[in-house]
């Protein structure tokens, strides 16, 4: 199967999009005419340019969103790169696994906005609590994906590796983090696109600055463009990340395990061999 | 890490020495398979030794227990050149295997998955490893594929890398379990003339177990047939074969070995051809 991005791809990707903000439209302009409730879209684009011109009724808005991307980053690459590391140590010993089992489907279980009440009331205002709350909720799934992609791994394999007296950090890095690769990508993609909701209900919630206080703001005065001026700004940011970073990283991951014609394909790798 | 070294000794000399072995496996039905029951199996220094037997008689778990893969259930002796494997588990590494089928890593390169065993067995010094490369990959003819990855090539030309990547680390003992049993016969007999090539070239030959249930192939590399019976598994013949390379399939000495083997396998290990 071709999974190559094509203007064909582009074009059925934008459709439903364009078909959307046509409704939206003429939902807003014809039957729900209450540009404060209802934004049309030419309010939200207004309040897009506000915001890009640093105009903002409690602060500038790029410090809020400065705020709320750092810690969307801290804690979704502290919470990934814990959980795969455990990840993998779970899909190598059972007991490993069976002694995370439970908190991790309680991790995942309890709504978001509990645990970020229960790290208000434990650390008070603090940039540790929506930090905290994103790592334990963003880690729990990376978690269990990692361990089953490590507990998938081929027997044959594994046996290849044993009777070559492969060491750890080889086995980590050159055996299991590339099998899993997939897998990883996959958790990464859903964890960081999970992380932006999850960021912004601590913010509304209990933090003195980023993008969730904003929100917060807007909705407290019953004025939604700026609200979902916000809303398709992060969701930008969320498909910025995914086009330019996960989504080339999965097609490479994909290209290497299907079969291809050598002459398609120059040869690659950092093999201390080509260079020498 | 061992320095590897090459064989020096005369031929006659004990490289694996194997006493009392007993083994056995729960079976499905909840009782207890014996493979082995005190089976005593010595292999000489530089020989290209053939273990040959029926399906389930226990071949691959010799090779694994001889790489400390597997520990059997007791044994009296497991011996890699007087020293118990047991005692002394780095000595595996002067080992290397080669498995049915290639097992390469699909993300690395033909030429890093060589890399991946040499940097495992920790093979030094380091600087070597890139002529150790060169030379190996060139022996099995595959010096313009080895920066492709294994998707790219052949079943055939992945299993020449896998033996690359055994051989790549100049092991005391090449430890090989049925490496072309699933590709074609044609790719088969090529890669057994490449194999008994880069053998015969050293100027001492390595240790090679070679596990087949092929008649055959066994009468095509050996020289040294080891038969086994179904298990619980015994050594019910045991040959020196001194017949010169090449051996021709069709030749009369080939056909007689041949002939030999199947009729010692039908009166000793009863199985039927």
């Amino acid at each position: 199967m071709n999974w190559s991005v094509t203007p064909k791809s582009l074009l059925l990707n934008a459709l439903p999009v364009a078909a959307a903000v046509l409704v939206w439209w003429a939902a807003t302009t014809y039957i729900l005419v209450q540009p404060r409730i209802y934004p049309t879209p030419q309010g939200v684009f207004t309040e897009l340019v506000r915001i890009f011109k640093n105009e903002g009724p409690i602060g500038e808005p790029y410090t809020h969103a400065a705020a709320t991307l750092w810690r969307l980053t801290i804690a979704w690459g502290g919470g990934f790169v814990a959980a795969t590391l455990l990840g993998v140590l779970a899909g190598r010993k059972k007991w490993v696994f069976d002694f995370f089992s439970y908190p991790v489907w309680i991790a995942m279980a309890v709504p978001s906005v509990v645990w970020v009440y229960i790290f208000l009331v434990v650390f008070g205002i603090e940039e540790m609590v929506p930090i905290l709350a994103l790592m334990i909720l963003l880690a729990a799934p990376v978690f269990l994906g990692t361990a089953e992609g490590v507990r998938s791994t081929p027997k044959e394999l594994l046996e290849m590796c044993d009777s070559y007296k492969i060491g750890t950090r080889q086995r980590l890095f050159h055996f299991y983090l590339p099998y899993i690769a997939p897998y990883m990508v996959a958790n990464a993609r859903v964890s960081f696109a999970y992380g932006i909701r999850i960021v912004l209900i601590a913010e509304v919630i209990g933090l003195p600055n980023g993008v969730g206080i904003l929100v917060g703001y807007w909705s407290d005065s019953l004025y939604m463009a700026p609200i979902v001026a916000w809303g398709l700004l992060l969701m930008a940011t969320g498909m910025i990340v995914d086009y330019c970073i996960f989504a080339p990283l999965q097609r490479r991951i994909r290209r290497e395990a299907e079969p291809r014609p050598a002459s398609k394909r120059q040869p690659s790798g950092n093999s201390r061999l080509k260079r020498a | 890490m061992l320095e590897m070294t090459k064989d020096t000794a005369a031929a006659g000399e004990t490289k694996v020495s194997l006493k009392n072995l007993q083994l056995s496996f729960p079976d499905q039905s909840g009782g207890v398979k014996q493979i082995y029951q005190g089976l005593d199996l010595e292999i000489e220094k530089g020989s290209f030794t053939v273990l040959l037997g029926p399906s389930g008689c226990g071949k691959s778990t010799l090779l694994n227990i001889m790489d400390g893969l597997l520990q059997p259930n007791s044994a009296d002796e497991i011996l890699i050149d007087g020293e118990d494997l047991r005692d002394r588990p780095d000595l595996s590494r002067q080992m290397a295997y080669v498995f049915q089928g290639p097992r390469l890593l699909k993300w690395k390169t033909l030429a890093e998955n060589a890399e991946f065993g040499l940097r495992g067995l920790g093979v030094q010094p380091r600087d070597r490893w890139p002529e150790l490369m060169e030379r190996y990959f060139a022996a099995v003819g595959l010096s313009e594929y080895m920066h492709h990855y294994p998707s790219q090539v052949s079943g055939g030309m992945q299993q020449r890398a896998a033996i690359v990547r055994a051989w790549v680390n100049e092991p005391q003992i090449l430890l090989m379990d049925e490496p072309f049993s699933h590709l074609d016969e044609i790719t088969a007999a090529e890669m057994r003339r490449i194999l008994v090539d880069l053998w015969r070239a050293e100027e001492v030959h390595r240790t090679v177990v070679f596990v087949t249930h092929d008649i055959s192939e066994a009468a095509q590399l050996a020289t040294d047939i080891v038969m086994l019976t179904p298990a619980p598994s015994s050594i019910c013949f045991r040959r020196k074969v001194d017949l010169p390379w090449p051996r021709h399939i069709e030749s009369d000495e080939v056909m007689d070995l041949e002939k030999e083997l199947r009729k010692a396998f039908a009166e000793r290990a009863g199985v039927r051809f």
